[in-house]
C-alpha cells in the first residue's frame, strides 16, 4: 500500500528513560505505535519496517525537549485523537507535545538542521563532583570568555581525528541557576556532542561530568 | 531512594537501561499494603533474565493477588557491582528500588548449574548470609525453582526450599503458607524457624533440604538420607499443571533495551513427546501437554495488543511436534500476518516436515534456521533417541538451500555414550556432503560435550574424559568446513560436577565464589584454574562426580526426588548393560 499521509510527531524525553539509547528508543516507539493501532506504513521487501525517520541520535543520558519523528501513514488520521492514543502507549518520560501534517513528499527535516541548542545544568557538578574542587560562577564565566576568545579549539573526535571545533560553537552563555546555554552548528550532518565541549571548557575529565545534566532544547532549521 | 540510587549510579555503568525497572507493563504495587512481598531473581544478566518465560508467568500470578507483590532483580553487571560496593548500597529490586533484604521471599530460578556462584554473589550483595543456618532472625525466605532443581543438592546449604516442576500453582500455595505463618508471628521473627519450613515441606513439590540429613559411606557414596522429624515426605514428587487452564500472562513485560529473546514468547506445549535418552528437559518439563489452538489465539491476540511486539515465537521443547502445528501456524499467519507480525519457531528437528513449516513462516519475515541433529552417525542418533536418517537430514538441508537459506545453524554433541572415531567422522561427512553440492551454503556449528544428567537413562554413566573431549573438539574445529562455536569443555566439566553432585559441593561453591568466581557461564569470566583450586582446598575430588560409573543400586543425591520417569523405567531405557550392542 502507498502512504497517503506524513506526520511529524514532536516529543520530549525526560527522567530515567534518558538512559535508553537511540536504537532502543526507536523500538520502543515502534511498539507504542503498534499498540496505539496507528495505520503506519511499512517498507517493502523481505524485512518490512515502519516507514519513518527520527531526529538525530541523542547521546545516552541526555534529556530532550526537542525530539521528533516523521511518520508515513497508510490512512489519514485524526491528529488530535492520535496524540492521545499514542501518549497512552508511551512509557513514562516520553511526552508527545505536538503532531502535525507534513507534505507527503519532500525531504526529512533532518537535512535542514543547521544548529542545535543545548542547556547544560552544572548545579550538581558545582557541589557534588568528587574530583575537581568546587567551582564558582565567576570561574566558569572566565573560562567561557577565554574559550570563546580562541580562534582554534582542537579536540579529538570519536575516530581519533583532531578537529577544530571553534567554528561550530555559535554561542556559550552562562545563565542563572547554573545553566549554560550552548548553541552548536551542525556541519554536513555532523552533530558535535556537547559533552566534549563542556569537558574542554571546564578542563575536566569525562567522569567529572557524570552529574551534569544535558538537555537538548531545540533544533534550528533555516 | 529511587532518585538517589539512579542518579548516583547510572552515569557510571554500561547499559544503564538494565536497572531502570520501567519496562512496558511493569507492575508497581503499593509496598505497604502487600502482605507478602516477593522478589524474583534470575541470577544472570538482565538480557537473559528478561527473556525467561517462567519468571514472567510467576510475576503475573503473584501481582494478580490482592495480598502480594512481585518485583524483580537480575545479576548486576560487574561495573554495577563495583559501584554498589563502593557506595555501600545493598542490591535493590528494579521496581521499588527496595533492598532485597526487605522482601519476605526471594525466589531464584535455577536455569543451569553455572549460575550457582551468581546466586551466592547476589545474596552477598544483598547483605544476606549465604547459608540458611546463618539466616536466623529477620531475613527473607529463600526459595528456588526451575530446571536445575532436578538435582538441587549442591545448593542445599543455601536455599531454604526448592520447588520441583511447574511453578504456577505451587507459588500460590507457598504464599498462602507463608502468610498464615507470618500472621501468627511477631514481626521481629516473622519468617524464620523450622516451623515455617515444616509447613512448606507439606506442600506437594516443595523440598526443604534442611529437614533431611545425608550420611555418606566410606567410599563417598550416599549411605542414606534421613528425615529429621515426623510428617516430612520421604519422596518429593514434582508438580505438573493443567496447561490449558493454567495462568498465562496477557500483558508480559516488554523491555526497553534489546534482550536475547526480544519477541512475544508463546508457549504452545510443555514437555516433549520424544524421549531422547540424553535429554533432561523432557523429564523436567514433562509430561507432554499442549495448549489448545483456541487458547493460543486468545493469548496471542491479547498479548500482541498489550505489548506491540512484531514477532511471536511458538516455543516449546519441540514445537513441530505440536499436534496440528501446520494449522496453528496457518491460523497465526492469517490472523496476525497482515499486521506485519511474523511467526518464528525455535530450533527444529532436521526433517522434511519441520522445514516445510519453516518455509511457510519465512514468507512474512526471514528467520534463521536452526537444526539439532546432536550426533553425526545414524547409529548414534538412534541410540540417543534422535531418529533422523542421514538421507533425510541431507535432503532437508538441500531443501532449505533451495528455499533460500544460506546460513544454517547446527548443534552437535561429542562424548556421547559408545561414541567411536567413526561417529566423529560422521559429523564431518554430514556437514561436508551438502557443502559439496551447494557452494554458497554456510554452517554455524555449535559443539557441546555430552553431560550426563539426573533423571535420564544416562544418569549412571561417566562423562567422557576432558582430554578426549578437547581432542575431538579441536579435531572437529580443524576439519569442519564451518565456523565452530561452543563453551569450553572445562565449563561442561563443571556443569557435570554440579548436575550430579551432592551437598558436599556447597563448600566448594562457596570457596570458588570467595575466590572470585561468578558468571561462570560466560567464557570471558569462567576461570577453571580457580575452580580446581577450590576443589583441592576443600578436599573434594571433582572426578568422583564426573568420571565415575554409578552402580544401579547406589543411592543418588536426587533419589528422593521424583521427576518424570521412575528409576525402573530409566533402567529399562538405559543402555548401561548393553552399551556396545545396537539399540
Amino acid at each position: 500500500m502507498d502512504s497517503i499521509q506524513r506526520v511529524r510527531i514532536e516529543y520530549s524525553k525526560k527522567g530515567p528513560i534518558r538512559y535508553i539509547g537511540h536504537l532502543d528508543l526507536m523500538h520502543t516507539f515502534f511498539r507504542a505505535l503498534k499498540r496505539a493501532n496507528l495505520p503506519v506504513s511499512y517498507t517493502q521487501g523481505f524485512n518490512p519496517r515502519i516507514k519513518c525517520s527520527f531526529s538525530p541520535a541523542l547521546p545516552l543520558g541526555f534529556a530532550s525537549e526537542a525530539e521528533y519523528m516523521e511518520l508515513y501513514l497508510d490512512k489519514k488520521i485524526d491528529i488530535s485523537s492520535s496524540i492521545g492514543n499514542l501518549q497512552k502507549e508511551l512509557p513514562e518520560g516520553l511526552t508527545v507535545h505536538n503532531m502535525e501534517r507534513l507534505p507527503l513528499f519532500g525531504k526529512s527535516n533532518n537535512v535542514k538542521i543547521k544548529a542545535v541548542a543545548y542547556r547544560i545544568n552544572l548545579h550538581q557538578f558545582s557541589g557534588k563532583s568528587t574530583v575537581s574542587p568546587r567551582v564558582s560562577k565567576e570561574d566558569i564565566e572566565g573560562k567561557t570568555r577565554n574559550f570563546l576568545d580562541k580562534e582554534e579549539i582542537l579536540l579529538i573526535d570519536k575516530k581519533g581525528r583532531r578537529v577544530n571545533v571553534r567554528p561550530l560553537i555559535l554561542s556559550i552563555e552562562m545563565e542563572r541557576d547554573w545553566n549554560i546555554r550552548l548553541l552548536l552548528k551542525t556541519r554536513g550532518g555532523f552533530n558535535l556532542n556537547p559533552r566534549i565541549i563542556i569537558k574542554a571548557l571546564l578542563g575536566v575529565e569525562k567522569k567529572d561530568l557524570a552529574f551534569v545534566e544535558f538537555t537538548r532544547e531545540k533544533f534550528l532549521f533555516w | 531512594m529511587e532518585r538517589i540510587v539512579l542518579d548516583d549510579i547510572l552515569p557510571f555503568v554500561s547499559k544503564p537501561g538494565r536497572y531502570l525497572g520501567n519496562e512496558w507493563n511493569v507492575v508497581h504495587k503499593d509496598w505497604e499494603s502487600a502482605q507478602v512481598k516477593v522478589v524474583l531473581c534470575y541470577p544472570d544478566m538482565y538480557e537473559l533474565g528478561m527473556s525467561n518465560l517462567g519468571l514472567q508467568i510467576l510475576y503475573s500470578i503473584i501481582n494478580q493477588r490482592q495480598d502480594s507483590l512481585a518485583e524483580r532483580v537480575y545479576a548486576p553487571g560487574l561495573d554495577m557491582e563495583e559501584i554498589l560496593k563502593e557506595k555501600v548500597i545493598p542490591l535493590f529490586s528494579l521496581e521499588s528500588k527496595k533492598p532485597l533484604k526487605d522482601f519476605d521471599i526471594i525466589g531464584f530460578t535455577l536455569q543451569h548449574e553455572l549460575s550457582y556462584t551468581n546466586i551466592l554473589n547476589i545474596l552477598n550483595l544483598a547483605n544476606i548470609p549465604l547459608r540458611s543456618q546463618n539466616r536466623e532472625g529477620k531475613f527473607p525466605l529463600i526459595i528456588a525453582g526451575g530446571p536445575s532443581t532436578s538435582n538441587p543438592e549442591p545448593l542445599a546449604d543455601f536455599i531454604d526450599a526448592f520447588v520441583l516442576g511447574d511453578g504456577e500453582e505451587v507459588i500460590e500455595e507457598i504464599i498462602e503458607t507463608y502468610k498464615n505463618w507470618s500472621s501468627r508471628l511477631q514481626s521481629a521473627f516473622r519468617n524464620r524457624g523450622s516451623g515455617l519450613l515444616k509447613a512448606l515441606a507439606k506442600i506437594p513439590g516443595v523440598y526443604v533440604p534442611s529437614l533431611y540429613e545425608v550420611n555418606y559411606k566410606q567410599d563417598g557414596t550416599i549411605q542414606r538420607m534421613e528425615r529429621k522429624g515426623d510428617g516430612i515426605p520421604e519422596k518429593i514428587d514434582k508438580r505438573a499443571v493443567d496447561l490449558e487452564t493454567s495462568h498465562y500472562p496477557l500483558a508480559p513485560l516488554v523491555p526497553l533495551i534489546d534482550i536475547s529473546q526480544n519477541r512475544l514468547n508463546l508457549e504452545i506445549q510443555r514437555g516433549c513427546p520424544h524421549s531422547c535418552r540424553f535429554c533432561q528437559s523432557q523429564a523436567v518439563y514433562g509430561p507432554c501437554r499442549v495448549r489448545s489452538k483456541k487458547r493460543l489465539l486468545e493469548i496471542a491476540e491479547a498479548s500482541l495488543r498489550s505489548t506491540g511486539y512484531d514477532e511471536i515465537s511458538l516455543t516449546s521443547l519441540s514445537s513441530t511436534d505440536y499436534p496440528g502445528i501446520e494449522g496453528l501456524i496457518g491460523e497465526f499467519l492469517a490472523c496476525f500476518g497482515k499486521n506485519h507480525t511474523s511467526v518464528s519457531l525455535p530450533s527444529l528437528r532436521p526433517d522434511k516436515f519441520s522445514l516445510a513449516l519453516a518455509i511457510r513462516i519465512q514468507k512474512i519475515r526471514k528467520t534463521g534456521l536452526t537444526f539439532a541433529p546432536e550426533a553425526g552417525s545414524e547409529r548414534l542418533r538412534r541410540l540417543i533417541g534422535k531418529k533422523i536418517s542421514d538421507e533425510e537430514f541431507t535432503f532437508t538441508i538441500s531443501q532449505a538451500y533451495n528455499a533460500g537459506w544460506r546460513l544454517v545453524k547446527l548443534y552437535f554433541m561429542i562424548g556421547l555414550p559408545t561414541e567411536e572415531e567413526e561417529d566423529i567422522e560422521a559429523i564431518i561427512r554430514l556437514v561436508k556432503e551438502p557443502k559439496t553440492r551447494h557452494k554458497n551454503l554456510n554452517f554455524n556449528i555449535t559443539i557441546a560435550p555430552f553431560v550426563p544428567k539426573s533423571h535420564t537413562p544416562f544418569q549412571w554413566l561417566p562423562m567422557e574424559k576432558l582430554t578426549e573431549l578437547r581432542r575431538k573438539k579441536d579435531y572437529l574445529s580443524r576439519r569442519l568446513p564451518a565456523q565452530v562455536k561452543g563453551h569450553t569443555v572445562e565449563s561442561s566439566f563443571l556443569e557435570a560436577v554440579f548436575s550430579r553432585g551432592d551437598r558436599r559441593l556447597g563448600m566448594v561453591l562457596e570457596k570458588a565464589w570467595e575466590m572470585g568466581c561468578k558468571f561462570d557461564q560466560w567464557k570471558e569470566h569462567f576461570r577453571f584454574p580457580i575452580w580446581e583450586e577450590a576443589f583441592s582446598h576443600c578436599g573434594v575430588d571433582p572426578d568422583f562426580y564426573v568420571y565415575r560409573k554409578r552402580d544401579l543400586e547406589e543411592i543418588l543425591p536426587w533419589s528422593h526426588l521424583i521427576c518424570g520417569r521412575r528409576k525402573e523405567a530409566l533402567i529399562k531405557d538405559s543402555i548401561l548393560n548393553n552399551a556396545r550392542t545396537s539399540v
